[in-house]
């Protein structure tokens, strides 16, 4: 479907990313399972307020890791994803636009965490289709 | 705008790949250039004239 052809610059970009947000991961996995067997055994309270709260400190690692990939990213790619960032912003605010009102008529209240997934969902999804439109054109 | 990327690369018999790793830039990017999808910028367009070794406006040219 997709050309497997790909530059040096390509590969060592991919290399450097997937290491990094790899490592950030792992970190995030590790430190939340370890989190989760603590705060378990703990009382309410700031401490375990501050507990459950540690495993943001490795999901920055990754947010830093994505930074770093744009960064690495030539003038035409950086721009390219910056477009399809656009759109699945746009998809997800149309979708939380949207719901807002169903909301009104008593449909169930979300979790924010929706949001999160939709936007994420939806940058898969629109990479994947722009990416298959420009392989037919080339 | 339009350019000769494409042909001055196949003179060469490069790949796509390879006109991108002399440019150190990704495929795709050289994809986009070569099928006038995107201008690329002043000192990309100077790296391309300068592998070339051809002037600017003998690669890049308006309609």
């Amino acid at each position: 479907m997709f050309n497997k052809e790909f530059s040096k610059k390509d590969k060592a970009d991919a290399k450097k990313y997937g290491n990094e947000l790899g490592l950030s991961v792992l970190a995030y996995i590790l430190v939340l399972f370890i989190s989760i067997y603590f705060a378990k055994k703990m009382e309410d309270g700031l401490l375990r307020t501050l507990l459950v709260l540690t495993p943001t400190i490795p999901a920055l690692g990754a947010f830093w890791a994505i930074i770093r990939h744009f960064q690495r990213m030539d003038e035409y790619l950086r721009v390219w994803v910056l477009e399809v960032v656009a759109i699945a912003g746009g998809i997800t605010a149309f979708f939380s636009f949207s719901y807002g009102f169903l909301e009104g008529i008593d449909y169930p209240k979300l979790s924010g965490f929706i949001i999160y997934g939709i936007f994420m969902g939806s940058w898969l999804v629109v990479s994947m289709i722009r990416k298959i439109l420009l392989e037919r054109e080339s | 705008m339009r350019n000769i990327v494409k042909e001055l690369r196949t003179q060469r018999e490069w790949s796509q790949a390879t006109l991108a790793d002399h440019l150190e830039v990704s495929r795709q990017t050289v994809n986009a250039i070569e099928t006038g999808r995107y201008d690329p910028s002043l000192p990309l367009a100077f790296t391309i004239s300068k592998l070339f070794e051809k002037p600017i406006e003998h690669i890049f040219f308006v309609d």
